[in-house]
């Protein structure tokens, strides 16, 4: 790991990829800042334009949006009312109580210092677990992989909002829709009907374009403008007992983000008062999951968030194969991409404490220059990857979907992960077989193929009986 | 609530039954062909897909069968009205594309979202004919991006 890494240091210092770790940490801020404009649905409008890119300097970048939108989802939380990202929503509750009593400044700095902490004990647990969980993944033949997506896909279905039937049927909308074109093994069309355009398949990146771009922007047509706190900030940093206390809430977060990427651990009697560890745990939480987002990655090739899922298309596009041989074939690029990380996270510590106030202020920027912008980025985007109207369409057709979902509560990350996924899951399933002579026992003779197995029914038990309690669910 | 479950439901179904019939189609072709036909082919692995698709929608439209229907027909609210806008416009400007191409689309793109967003119209034709042209630049030029080409369309 050491060599690696400092090998990865010297690429990561190399000017081309400090500019574009800096570039994608700025982007991601501001994306983070205003609301409904998310990491995901940037990633995917910036991903045909980083086919210009170096490889290493666009996941660099993609990277950078994703956790530099999360330290700058707090912003507008903790001002504003307003969480520029869901999983900001926790923060508001603390955050702008802060604000309200004259300790903005302290709710700030606090919450960067959490997302430090948070972000680089998630860098270093992928430098520790991603290489580690890369060996044991050189041992999966294809019914470890089939189980493996199976689980993933089981995983997303049970923490996505809305109904576990909702995600279920997303999620396999998703492995239907990657049925259309040529089957890889028969090059016998599928659900292509004589349509030409048809047999490539449904590009991805149209899809993401709509579900994530095109959708956010229909879903926020209409609403007002911000209105932001002008009030003074306070202290910038906690002092004595408050900096102890936000840092002892930073670690509980940390652990807790990282171990289960979900509800921050709050002191219930005060939660909702304006108490530090309340801004604290949960923007470490948020930082802590999407840094160890990166470890089944960059180490399985399982996308664990649709940001992820769009880095997924990203290192294919680029004919990196995200798994196992990551680590060995591209040895070099993975420790470049981890070692930017660490970089990336002071960056954005430097980004978020003295320039708070100009990230505050971006979110008052109307939403109605904003919308058509977008709008129009997403469909060049969609066009400029293979040059085909048909893909505009398709991102158009996906945004009025991916629209209706949400007026519905109906997930769409389970559905892009179903599109993404099901290439693999049907490949590994045929694969399987044909190891085993068609007796589908194979998966369950195979001692990582079974684990797997069993971890996909105890998850959607516990997303049954646990995840969707009524407690649990009003917590949230 | 009910109608638009029960629709969606339906939509769900349908797609399902799209799968079911190709899938036979196909394992009809694969059969007279004598194709690579492995114990998981092309067509069960569709028609699984599709029959796992369809009881989803079957216990979604049982679901929505058994929600209460609102009283009264609630006005679709100025939010979704301006969705239905938007929603044209798109279509407009993705249809206008194999005529216009992309620069005359854009110019008139701009102009009428701004509007539709709430900007003055005044305001929303200046600043829409700029960012248009910003955008070709930037596109055409900077980025060297492919754009789509019309009948009408000239430059890059």
């Amino acid at each position: 790991m050491g060599s690696g890494l400092i090998e990865g240091f010297v690429g990561a210092l190399s000017f081309t990829n400090l500019a574009y770790c800096l570039l994608g940490c700025l982007l991601g801020t501001v994306v983070g800042v205003l609301p409904g404009l998310g990491p995901a649905a940037t990633s995917a409008i910036l991903l045909p334009l980083t086919s210009y890119m170096p490889p290493a300097g666009a996941i660099i970048m993609l990277a950078g949006i994703y956790y530099g939108a999360m330290y700058g989802g707090s912003t507008t939380s903790i001002l504003v009312n307003v969480p520029g990202e869901a999983s900001s929503v926790p923060t508001c509750l603390d955050g702008f109580q802060m604000t309200k009593q004259g300790r903005a400044g302290e709710a700030l700095a606090i919450a960067a210092i959490g997302s430090f902490i948070a972000g680089t004990f998630g860098t270093l647990a992928l430098s520790f677990l991603g290489p580690a969980l890369a060996r044991i993944g050189l041992r999966f033949g294809p019914p470890e992989y089939f189980c493996l997506v199976v689980f993933s896909l089981t995983a997303l279905v049970s923490f996505s909002e809305g109904s576990l039937v909702k995600g279920l049927t997303t999620g396999i909308a998703g492995l239907f829709l990657a049925c259309i074109g040529l089957d890889p093994m028969s090059g016998k069309q599928r659900l292509t009907f004589g349509i030409v355009e048809f047999a490539g398949g449904l590009d991805v990146i149209a899809v993401l374009m709509g579900l994530f771009g095109v959708a956010e922007v229909l879903a926020s047509a209409g609403e007002g403008v911000l209105h932001l706190y002008k009030g003074r900030l306070g202290h910038l940093l906690p002092r004595g007992r408050e900096l102890t206390r936000g840092i002892l809430g930073s670690t509980q977060g940390t652990i807790t983000g990282f171990l289960l990427g979900l509800l921050p651990g709050m002191i219930p009697e005060r939660f909702g008062t304006g108490c530090i560890e309340g801004v604290a745990a949960p923007e470490a939480a948020n930082n802590a999951t999407s840094q160890a987002g990166f470890i089944p990655l960059m180490s399985l090739g399982i996308p664990t968030s649709p940001t992820l899922a769009i880095m997924l298309a990203a290192l294919m596009m680029y004919g990196l194969q995200p798994g196992p041989f990551l680590f060995i074939q591209h040895h070099a690029f993975a420790w470049t991409v981890i070692a930017s990380m660490y970089i990336g996270n002071v960056i954005l510590l430097i980004l978020n404490l003295p320039l708070v106030g100009l990230w505050a202020r971006l979110c008052l920027i109307p939403y109605r220059y904003l919308g058509p912008v977008i709008l129009a980025v997403c469909l060049v985007g969609a066009f400029s990857v293979r040059n085909s109207l048909f893909d505009v369409g398709t991102c158009t057709l996906f945004g009025i979907l991916g629209y209706a979902m949400k007026k519905r509560h109906w997930p769409s990350t389970p559905l892009i992960l179903g599109v993404i996924l099901g290439p693999m899951l049907e490949q590994s399933l045929t694969q399987s077989l044909e190891l085993s002579g068609g007796s589908l026992t194979i998966l369950f003779t195979r001692p990582i193929a079974l684990t797997l197995l069993v971890l996909t029914c105890v998850l959607l038990f516990l997303a049954r009986k646990v995840l969707r309690s009524p407690k649990l669910a009003h917590a949230g | 609530m009910r109608r638009q479950g029960v629709l969606g439901s339906l939509g769900i179904m349908a797609l399902a039954a799209i799968g079911l019939r190709d899938a036979w189609r196909l394992s009809k072709v694969l059969r007279e062909t004598g194709a690579y036909h492995s114990d998981m082919g092309p067509d069960l692995y569709l028609a699984v897909v599709s029959a796992a698709l369809l009881l989803c929608g079957a216990w979604h439209w049982f679901r929505s069968r058994g929600e209460r229907a609102p009283s009264a027909g609630p006005e679709p609210g100025e939010g979704v009205r301006q969705v239905g806008r938007l929603v044209l416009l798109l279509v407009g400007y993705v249809a206008a594309f194999p005529f216009l191409g992309y620069l005359l689309a854009t110019l008139a793109f701009f102009p009428v979202a701004f509007f539709l967003f709430g900007v003055r119209p005044a305001k929303s034709l200046a600043i829409g004919v700029l960012v248009a042209a910003i955008f070709y630049v930037l596109f055409a030029y900077v980025a060297e991006l492919p754009l789509p080409k019309g009948l009408l369309d000239f430059g890059a």
